[in-house]
């Protein structure tokens, strides 16, 4: 006879969860239920294995789609486009090569940026060249190849025309406008329109001998999520460009700049984002047929600045459950090898989180606990995120915090952790693209002064 | 961690529970509801580990840590019968 073995039933933490009125409404996210265990053919687990937690994941086939999902909008919709990367979204070379390759410029807003761009073989003509502060040697390098700058005030105006006039030619350069539209009044960059500082910034272009006004660029806030602000913005900018045109004035590039939402929640955001963010079809609808309708053949170059919202779905970061304790208010705490300091748009976004492993489902009678995620920093300010629903974990757990693509490595930092490695994964391959930081790198610009090395007697 | 007991409490399989005291309402998970289950059968807290080593596949550490938070839970929720004086 034949002994069956008893078989054991698939164990999950036990849970326990309180009903409380109002916590739930018809678009909770039951998503947050289900594993998120491959990450483009690679199990999540792998990664964590062989390289450590936590660990930053872009996904290759994420970016490149993005990138042509935005181009394919705008081309099919006005004649001549072109996306200029927002470097300072994510400046990882990884990053930028891949977004290259697929035929995007870059937007650099520093003299440091221009070198990354220029170290990936970006040529001159392909940089445009933001921001407050070029230094008149980066203006001189930028104009020298043939970048686009676009002038940020009268003093960087007063400094690209003295260089003009070292160099001995004209130089093409772009005003910066800035602008009200609907709540968004960002009137710290560029010359305002409204109050005519913007026409009169073209005019004193214009009347240079050495300046040649060539382009318009307006930037007009950051996570847009309505459309109709891009249309109000492409008709102020237009009629701009129209009434420049009107006075004799070919322009050969109109910059909208960037600001597109990302499929990430606000905290303060009451409609997730799948419903919320616009796809790129709805912003190109509203700012090509506004253009078309407004300018004189033929149209200008339209420049697109996207940063967040090609990169940020692109990359996750993967933690690992450190502990688990229940806290005097009688909430859970868990506390990931991941912080604050790894990924500061905490503080804007609930990202979305899931766990990597195998867990009951509420299907198969799992429930979800509200838990507060907590960094491993020794500070009482580093929070991921407070009350995420998450199924039961315990130490040793991966989670997977999605859409961290956008100003999370840029602005990270080595506070009491050093940063982790980041990996690129790729039709199930994996290759990193920078590797883990050391307390070596880490400490290898500082100098001890030597009198500070002796013991005193 | 052998001396908790539980209070009377509304109980189903399913992992319903109500408490008439409070009012409230809560739901478990699979190896939750198991736990209850064993507590209200009066099962001492020991015999309960043992139980689930036996139904689920999970070694002595894991099931000891885990039943231990999940008491800890339900003394937070006021689930459990005050230890006689």
């Amino acid at each position: 006879m034949v002994k069956v073995r008893h078989q054991r039933a698939f164990y999950e933490k036990p849970a326990i969860v309180k009903h409380s009125v109002g916590t739930n409404n018809r678009l909770g996210r039951l998503a947050s239920a289900f594993p998120h265990t491959v990450i483009d053919g690679v199990p999540v687990d792998e990664l964590v294995h062989r390289y450590g937690s936590p660990l930053w994941v872009v996904s290759e086939i994420t970016l490149r789609s993005k990138y042509q999902s935005m181009y394919r909008a705008f081309s099919l919709r006005y004649p001549r486009v072109a996306v200029a990367y927002s470097y300072k979204t994510n400046y990882l070379s990884g990053v930028c090569s891949i977004l290259h390759q697929e035929g995007a410029w870059a937007e650099v807003v520093s003299g440091f940026e221009y070198e990354i761009a220029l170290a990936l073989g970006v040529p001159g003509d392909k940089i445009i060249f933001n921001g407050p502060l070029k230094r008149p040697e980066e203006l001189a390098r930028a104009i020298s190849q043939g970048a686009m700058v676009n002038l940020d005030s009268y003093d960087e105006l007063a400094v690209v025309e003295q260089l003009a006039e070292k160099m001995g030619r004209a130089v093409p350069v772009g005003v910066r406008v800035n602008m009200t539209v609907g709540p968004l009044t960002w009137d710290r960059f560029g010359f305002n329109l409204e109050n005519g500082q913007a026409l009169q910034a073209c005019q004193r272009v214009l009347a240079s001998p050495t300046l040649k006004l060539v382009g318009l660029h307006a930037h007009v806030g950051t996570f847009i999520l309505d459309p109709g602000l891009y249309r109000q913005m492409a008709e102020k900018l237009g009629g701009l460009a129209r009434y420049l045109a009107d006075l004799g004035v070919t322009l050969e590039y109109l910059d909208v700049g960037g600001g597109f939402a990302s499929h990430n929640t606000l905290h303060d955001q009451w409609m997730p984002a799948e419903y919320a963010t616009p796809s790129f079809e709805q912003y190109a609808d509203a700012i090509c047929p506004t253009l078309i309708n407004m300018l004189p053949q033929p149209l200008p170059l339209l420049l697109m600045e996207p940063g967040r919202a090609l990169v940020d779905e692109s990359m996750c970061l993967l933690t690992s459950v450190v502990s688990t304790k229940l806290l005097s208010s009688g909430q859970k705490g868990v506390v990931l090898d991941a912080g604050i300091n790894l990924l500061p748009t905490s503080v804007w976004y609930r990202h979305e989180v899931r766990l990597a492993g195998e867990t009951g489902t509420p299907t198969d009678g799992g429930v979800m606990e509200e838990v507060n995620l907590y960094g491993p920093l020794c500070m009482n300010i580093d929070v991921i995120q407070f009350r995420t629903a998450l199924p039961p974990v315990r130490r040793g757990a991966v989670l997977v915090i999605k859409n961290v693509g956008a100003y999370n490595f840029t602005q990270s930092m080595q506070f009491i952790q050093p940063r982790p490695a980041v990996v690129l994964v790729n039709g199930g391959e994996v290759e990193c693209i920078r590797a883990p930081e050391t307390t070596a790198y880490l400490r290898e610009l500082e100098r001890i002064p030597q009198r500070l090395l002796t013991k005193p007697a | 961690m052998d001396m908790e007991t539980i209070k009377d409490l509304y109980f189903n399989d399913k992992g319903f529970i109500f408490d008439p005291d409070s009012g409230a309402i809560f739901s478990l998970n699979t190896t939750g509801a198991f736990i209850i289950k064993q507590l209200q059968k009066g099962v001492p807290v020991k015999r309960v580990l043992a139980e689930m080593k036996k139904d689920f596949d999970v070694d002595e550490g894991t099931a000891q840590r885990d039943l231990r938070e999940f008491l800890d839970m339900l003394a937070a929720f006021g689930l459990l019968a005050k230890a006689p004086a």
